[in-house]
């Protein structure tokens, strides 16, 4: 009885890491997401702080998170068992976006507003129409 | 007149009462990443809520008796350790995210560090607990807990589609993260369906002093007090879901999360959040508190009341300082608060039946409920409600620790 119970939470156990594991494509995509997101975490936090809705403290604090975030992605990409490629690609886009989280961050802490807003307008916007209607918002 | 001044309060209290870190948190993800479609996680949870809070009140009007009490008088100390032990140190962990809420919220407004705040947040709740009375504490924290209709305004002005919102009260398969879109669906319903609130609301009631006759304003008071507070949590998702999808963000840390009023209503909606955040937060702490107080000594037969002098109560108050103390340590050791609080959350899913079986047996004897015993209803929704939240839990814990 006993036996049978364990071969049950072995299959049981057996069963969810088979359903855990990640494929490639899949593991690409959600470093993608993360990238997005906290690349549009960094806009929106710029905008907001351009348009005096959030105070300095806050805006400083979640653009260096957002940094962090980035760069502990970054690490984790290294770990990863993903197509030489893919891999360059993901570093290259991460480095580019963690150093304008960086860029952002130092010119709100010198409180420099016109770098800001022009920082903002070069980041590229997301697509709010596909992502509405990926959602099924619209 | 009376009554209605009750049910009015009643209603009041319990939707200012209703919105904590747990609800807050997983709402506004579940907007972020999935729009509306975990809207009936939302509705799920609050109709079991509905049902379980009317039957600790029931239970506490007809035997005069708390929860933890009668749990105790029906199943003998050795069963009733496991829901004691088990729902203490979820006690202390949903206190520690609720506290993390509270420091998170001073640091939005004053830009400090939040373990910092930890212990300052943990020393005002004992503070409260130590000085004020029942009254106080339930009604006090529930009225200023009303600025969280601030999500129901922003919710109405960002003008949502409210025919696809309301298909997403209807289950649905994910379209994409099937293992995140499960673990948040459990987390979202063990923010809903939280234990202490359970033996907060009994013991309350016998605080109150309820009898026979209360029992309709008790049905009508936890049926639409909870509904309303539903409503609220869906107003953080709609909210969450118009405000971060169309710009790609999904949540993965707490500073994201205050955005979500800016673009409604600029500075001033940054500083709503926050209050609303710090203030839900300080309500929940001292609810947390006494609920986990409440079941220890009622379960060990010790003396309890809120509205009695500390030294009067003395192992009382000492359980709710340790729950305090056991909180902060855990915040200010840096535990990141969102992981905190989702875990605890969908943690808090998993140990359901532990907490609702053995509170349905008793709603079913009449030894305890006489002729207001359950009927097939309440029964029924809420072992399949428990039910899912448990099978959900027990597989999606698991996926999201290793996919994390």
């Amino acid at each position: 009885m006993l036996t049978r119970w364990r071969v049950s939470c072995a299959a049981l156990i057996l069963s969810l890491v088979a359903c855990g594991g990640k494929s490639v494509a899949e593991q690409i995509a959600e470093h993608d997401r993360v990238r997005v997101s906290w690349e549009q975490t960094t806009r929106f936090v710029g905008a907001e702080w351009a348009g005096l809705a959030i105070p300095d403290a806050y805006a400083a604090r979640t653009l260096q998170r957002a940094s962090e975030e980035l760069r502990s992605d970054s690490e984790a990409l290294t770990k990863e068992k993903l197509p030489s490629g893919d891999l360059a690609r993901l570093h290259a886009a991460l480095s580019i976006v963690r150093a304008r989280a960086d860029s952002l961050a130092q010119a709100v802490r010198a409180r420099d507003r016109d770098a800001v807003i022009r920082m903002v307008k070069d980041s590229p916007r997301a697509n709010a129409d596909s992502l509405l209607r990926q959602a099924a918002l619209r | 007149m009376k009554k209605l001044l009750e049910i009015t309060l009643g209603i009041v209290t319990s939707i200012g009462g209703f919105l904590e870190v747990g609800s807050l948190a997983t709402s506004a993800q579940a907007g972020a990443a999935f729009g509306y479609q975990l809207i009936w996680a939302i509705v799920l949870g609050t109709i079991c809520l509905i049902f379980l809070v009317e039957m600790s009140g029931r239970l506490a009007a007809v035997s005069k008796q708390p929860l933890a009490g009668a749990m105790r008088d029906r199943f003998g100390y050795p069963f009733f350790l496991i829901p004691l032990v088990a729902m203490s140190l979820l006690g202390v962990l949903v206190l520690a995210s609720e506290l993390g809420g509270l420091s998170l919220a001073l640091q939005l407004v004053t830009g400090a560090s939040f373990p910092w705040w930890a212990p300052l947040g943990a020393f005002a709740a004992w503070l409260l607990l130590w000085k004020g009375t029942f009254s106080i504490i339930e009604k006090g924290a529930s009225l200023f807990g009303l600025i969280t209709l601030v999500f129901v305004v922003a919710a109405f002005r960002l003008h949502p589609d409210w025919t696809r919102a309301a298909a997403g009260a209807l289950p649905s398969m994910p379209r994409h993260e099937p293992m995140r879109y499960w673990f948040i669906a459990v987390s979202i319903m063990g923010a809903s369906i939280a234990p202490y609130l359970l033996y907060f609301y009994s013991a309350g009631a016998v605080e109150d002093k309820w009898n026979e006759t209360d029992v309709p304003v008790n049905r009508i008071t936890a049926t639409f007090g909870m509904s309303f507070g539903g409503a609220l949590s869906v107003a953080v998702l709609v909210v969450a879901a118009l405000v971060l999808v169309p710009r790609g963000i999904r949540i993965e840390r707490f500073d994201q999360i205050a955005l979500i009023l800016t673009p409604i209503m600029g500075r001033s909606g940054f500083f709503l959040f926050a209050a609303a955040l710090g203030i839900a937060c300080f309500g929940a702490m001292l609810e947390i508190a006494l609920s986990v107080a409440y079941l220890v000594s009622q379960g060990f037969g010790w003396k309890w009341t809120e509205d009695a002098r500390p030294r009067d109560v003395a192992r009382f108050s000492l359980v709710y300082t340790a729950t305090l103390i056991g909180g902060a340590i855990i915040v200010i050791v840096g535990v990141d608060p969102l992981a905190i609080t989702l875990m605890s959350m969908a943690l808090t899913s998993a140990l359901l039946p532990i907490a609702i079986v053995p509170f349905l047996i008793l709603m079913n004897d009449p030894h305890f409920v006489g002729q207001h015993r359950n009927g097939w209803i309440s029964n029924t929704v809420v072992c399949a409600i428990v039910g899912l939240a448990f099978v959900l839990a027990v597989v999606s814990i698991p996926l999201e620790l290793m996919g994390s």
